[in-house]
């Protein structure tokens, strides 16, 4: 288990609305949420609930549009694209169901070029190996497949030594096996690292490696669960 | 169906920018084969049907003077088809308006009823009426440039005498489409200076003492003519009056000149439209590939539908065919008003009469089907693609695209750059082929734009080399007749006149083998000062002991220096004399044989004589210069240096400038679409990975480096390849251009070097200007929830 270090994410009736011509779209509404620091979160909810919404809000890709969101001293309230890229550099990382990797470099220059901008970053081939890739460090993106794709998008993430992880599907296209592997990573990174890691997810299942377990439902808070005990991802069956 | 032209639309509209772009360089290409394509059928059918129209003769020749009789001789040589003996003679000319003397071509006009040749086209007036032998035709550039009309008078010198004639009106003539006087030391018109006037022949052969008599002949073949074998007949005929030597057409200057200058326009018309649709071809494979690649699955899933290939293959160059349709309308507009502008100013510069342009079908025609093919050419390899697809396989997502470690990286040289600089070097190195077309289409823009200012550093040269370096008097005056020496104080003496410098021309062939050469012998003084004998490398040449050739006679009589040649004297005594040839000069304009004029003199078994001077003269005192040359009887005529240069600014650079213009601004066209879509597509293709990087936090700047630094550096290979591909293409222009009157010098500015990499710079960042606003707008969540 993860030290707490107090609360680092803190949202407060946070709405989202998309435009759709004449008609408004409410992705959030009036959502409350906290996240420790170290705390392994799962984000649970039907199809079209405002999950990658919120994601998003909380890692500076997108602000709300009305409510209050804070990481630590940083306001990510304010639509000011230098600031929220400044947000993201220094503190999170994302992974996606796809890997989006850059296909002209190798697996260990793709984590490299993260390292670059990062102020304290871990060795790529140190990240490599958290995600068990030290033998494919030279390899291409489309001489991976597609789990240890996703693995390097992990490491590429987590090399910069972010404060936050957030994982929209990172399973989503993964077989079982696959998927098992990339799970473990996640539980490793926020272990050994003290990363706070929060992963959006369709299977109800993955919700036993989690601290807490938030289900969202039309845009809102239903439901927060604290598990007693972790799991480790060996022990979820699905 | 409807729902796929649906998508067409769709998909157009969403690639509205790179379309519009290569609409853009299409609607280039489109007009400018208009354009010139019609200009040159247009020049050479109006060439064809002037020279028909007018009876333009096919031989040409001067006697001193021989019995009008001597013509039905000439008529029955076989092959000859019409004969016209003619009076033609330069004389001094007083124009009002105009303080020097000016030079005017005195020529015959038929007696009323007679079909002459070199028929001359009423411009405005009317013919000389019967019985008045004042009254004259002025031709039209010498009556415009002085403001002259029908019913202003001028005065012309006859055996002597001043006579007033009357302008009757004004008149073009095949013969003079290019004006220039006889045994000019310049190859530019001035039409202020020299004219030719046409009057009766019986009044100017009894002014000329030639009543009964001719002294020049023109005539026209009959079908089946044997060129030369009438030649060497006229000649034999004609030399015991002083036949000066025949000469066909294709030595006439006017024709020589007007002919090369249309020749070119055909090289041209291929040339530069082929340049603008083969880029269009470039750009619409790289759209449409980048196209069909990221729409695998869809063309899968019609395929699965059933949907036959035909159709999907037609659906694809449906979309090829939208900025191909689109640029014909704008693209033949525009060249349709060029063709007319061109038309235009060309048929002005040529004086061809009746010169109404009418676009011609059968050219926009060809080009809708040029265009098209294009089109088509640029959409083959992207819908083969789309019919070799197995839908099985299409249903398989793209994938990250194949990298395997290049020659670069086995050279090591790739992990000793930077990772940015890596990811550019490879993904150049993974498609070659589409690296070297983009940096070929670059260097295209920047070579078409320095070729298009090399031609404004050429006339610049020339007109330094003829005006500043060759030609240093500021006035030449022309004598009717050979003075004698003396005549050198009797010019210094009139006010003003600080130096004075002698020359003597005489009409020459020359032979060496069996081949044979018309041209004149310019006796010039051993110092020459005043008017210099230049190469290209600037350097001064004289003739000492013998013949000094310019090159290109040099090369059609096929001697060297040492080589002797035979010089028949077409004038006086008409001796024949073996000369060597001293040496040879690299002239830019004119051609020609030099030699001392104490030589001349010595083959023409005479005492030394001069037939025009050389001026330098003393500003202030030109006015009372002018009025005592106009007095002295001996003077045909007076040439002032700053006139010839003002002619020639007028004439060359404004015809040509605006065809100059709009190729540079169409070469801007070609870098910007080409960088444009470049840059489009690099962002496309690379759009989700860099959206990833914005994602982890790189910023805009950052990313911007890493998908415009491949364009950069394109851009950087391009421009000494440009500068290459330009100095080429300019050195194809000199070749082109290079005729027996004049050469142009391959001398591209430093200025012009700046200037065309600076547009195809600035082409750039503005293109790199509208990816970065296209990157700013790049709506990260967006692309990252879909897979493609
Ligand atoms: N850019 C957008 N424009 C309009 N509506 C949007 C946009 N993005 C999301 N929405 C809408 O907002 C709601 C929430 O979307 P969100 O992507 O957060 O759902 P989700 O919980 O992540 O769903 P899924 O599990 O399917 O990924 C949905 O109704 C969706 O249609
Ligand atoms: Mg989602």
């Amino acid at each position: 288990m993860a030290t707490s270090v107090g609360v680092v994410f803190q949202a407060t009736g946070l709405s989202k609305r998309y435009r759709m011509g004449e008609i408004d779209v409410w992705a959030l509404r009036g959502v409350d949420l906290e996240l420790q620091g170290g705390e392994f979160v799962v984000l649970l909810g039907p199809s079209g609930s405002g999950k990658s919404t919120l994601l998003n809000i909380l890692g500076g890709l997108d602000v709300p549009t009305s409510g209050t969101v804070r990481f630590l001293d940083h306001d990510l309230t304010v639509d000011d694209d230098a600031e929220l890229t400044r947000f993201r550099r220094e503190h999170v990382g994302f992974v996606f169901q796809f890997y989006n990797l850059i296909p002209s470099l190798t697996a260990l220059e793709n984590v490299a070029l993260v390292t670059e901008i990062a102020e304290r970053p871990l060795d790529p081939v140190e990240a490599l190996r958290l995600v068990g890739l030290e033998a494919r460090l030279h390899h291409f993106p489309a001489q991976l497949s597609g789990g240890e794709q996703q693995r390097v998008a992990i490491a590429r993430a987590v090399a910069k030594r972010p404060d936050v992880l957030l994982c929209d599907e990172p399973t989503g296209a993964l077989d079982y096996e696959t998927g098992l592997m990339v799970l473990q990573v996640l539980e490793k990174v926020n272990r050994e690292l003290g990363t706070t890691v929060a992963v959006i997810t369709h299977n109800a299942a993955i919700a036993g490696m989690a601290d807490r377990v938030i289900r969202l439902r039309s845009g809102q808070v239903v439901d927060v669960t604290r598990n007693a005990r972790r799991l480790a991802p060996t022990e979820l069956s699905w | 169906m409807s729902a796929l032209r649906r998508k067409l639309y769709r998909d157009a509209w969403r690639h509205r920018g790179p379309l519009s772009a290569i609409a853009v360089v299409m609607t280039c290409g489109v007009a400018l084969f208009i354009a010139l394509r019609s200009m040159h059928g247009y020049l050479r059918e109006r060439q064809a049907a002037y020279y028909a129209d007018s009876r333009f003769a096919d031989l040409f020749v001067r006697v001193t003077r021989a019995p009008r009789g001597l013509a039905a001789r000439v008529r029955a040589i076989p092959g000859v088809g019409a004969v016209e003996a003619r009076v033609v003679s330069a004389s001094r000319m007083d124009v009002p308006g105009l303080d020097e003397p000016a030079t005017a071509l005195l020529v015959s006009l038929p007696e009323p009823g007679q079909p002459g040749l070199n028929t001359v086209v009423l411009r405005a007036g009317q013919l000389p009426a019967a019985g008045r032998p004042d009254q004259v035709l002025a031709s039209e550039a010498f009556a415009r440039a002085n403001g002259l009309g029908p019913g202003d008078s001028l005065a012309v010198i006859l055996r002597g005498r001043w006579e007033r004639v009357q302008i009757a009106g004004t008149a073009i003539s095949p013969e003079f489409i290019y004006e220039i006087p006889p045994g000019a030391a310049s190859v530019f018109p001035d039409n202020r200076h020299f004219g030719v006037i046409w009057m009766p022949a019986a009044g100017l052969a009894a002014a000329l003492d030639l009543t009964g008599a001719f002294n020049d002949l023109v005539l026209r073949f009959a079908p089946g003519a044997i060129p030369l074998d009438i030649v060497e007949r006229v000649d034999a005929l004609l030399a015991p009056y002083g036949g000066t030597g025949a000469y066909l057409r294709a030595d006439q200057v006017s024709h020589q000149f007007v002919d090369s200058e249309i020749a070119e326009t055909r090289v041209t018309s291929i040339f530069l439209p082929g340049v603008f649709l083969g880029v269009t071809a470039f750009l619409l494979n790289l759209v449409l590939s980048r196209l069909v690649a990221t729409e695998r699955e869809q063309i899968a899933v019609l395929k699965a539908f059933g949907f036959r290939d035909g159709v999907i293959a037609r659906h694809y160059l449906a979309f090829a065919a939208i900025p191909v349709g689109v640029a014909t309308i704008p693209g033949g507009a525009l060249g349709l008003w060029l063709a007319g502008q061109f038309a235009a100013i060309y048929a002005r510069f040529y004086q061809f009469p009746n010169a109404a342009w009418h676009a011609d079908p059968a050219v926009l025609l060809l080009a809708v089907g040029v265009s098209g093919g294009a089109g088509l050419l640029g959409a083959l390899g992207a819908v083969r693609r789309v019919v070799r697809l197995p839908p099985a396989e299409a249903m398989r997502p793209e994938g990250p695209a194949t990298y395997r470690p290049g020659f670069l990286d086995r050279a090591g040289v790739v992990n000793r750059v930077p990772l940015a600089v890596r990811s550019i070097a490879r993904s150049l190195q993974r498609m070659p082929l589409r690296a070297l077309l983009t940096v070929t289409g670059l260097a295209l823009a920047i070579g078409l734009t320095l070729a298009g200012l090399f031609m404004f550093d050429a006339i610049d040269y020339l007109k330094r080399l003829q005006f500043e370096v060759a030609s240093r008097q500021d006035a030449s005056v022309a004598f009717d007749i050979p003075l004698a020496l003396g005549v050198r104080d009797e010019l210094a003496r009139l006010p003003g006149v600080r130096q004075v410098e002698l020359r003597r021309d005489v009409p020459v062939r020359l032979r060496h083998g069996n081949r044979t050469v018309r041209t004149g012998l310019q006796g010039v003084e051993p110092g020459a000062e005043l008017q210099r004998i230049v190469d290209d490398a600037e350097h001064v040449h004289r003739p000492r002991g013998g013949l000094l050739l310019t090159a290109t006679l040099a090369d059609r009589l096929g001697v060297r220096p040492g080589d002797l040649i035979e010089v028949d004297l077409l004038e006086g005594h008409r001796r024949s004399v073996t000369l060597p040839v001293s040496g040879t000069v690299r002239q830019m304009l004119g051609h020609g044989v030099y030699a001392e004029l104490a030589l001349v003199a010595e083959l023409a078994d005479e005492a030394p004589a001069a037939t025009s001077a050389l001026l330098r003269v003393d500003p202030r005192y030109r006015d009372a210069l002018n009025q005592r040359l106009r007095a002295l009887p001996a003077v045909a005529g007076v040439g002032w240096l700053d006139a010839t240069l003002a002619g020639f600014e007028k004439t060359i650079a404004e015809s040509f400038r605006i065809s100059l213009v709009t190729l540079v601004l169409f070469a801007v066209i070609i870098a910007g679409g080409v960088v444009y879509n470049a840059g489009r597509i690099t962002l496309a293709e690379r759009g989700r990975e860099l959206a990833s990087l914005r994602v982890l936090g790189f910023t805009r700047g950052e990313v911007a480096r890493m998908l415009l630094g491949e364009q950069g550096l394109l851009l950087a290979c391009a421009i000494p390849l440009g500068l290459v591909v330009g100095t080429a293409l300019a050195w194809l222009v000199v070749t082109r251009f290079s005729s027996d009157l004049f050469r142009l010098p391959l001398v591209v500015s430093a200025w012009s070097r700046v200037f065309a990499v600076g547009v195809v710079l600035i082409a750039g960042v503005v293109s790199g200007l509208l990816v970065w606003r296209r990157l700013a707008r790049l709506d990260l969540v967006a692309v990252l929830k879909t897979r493609e």
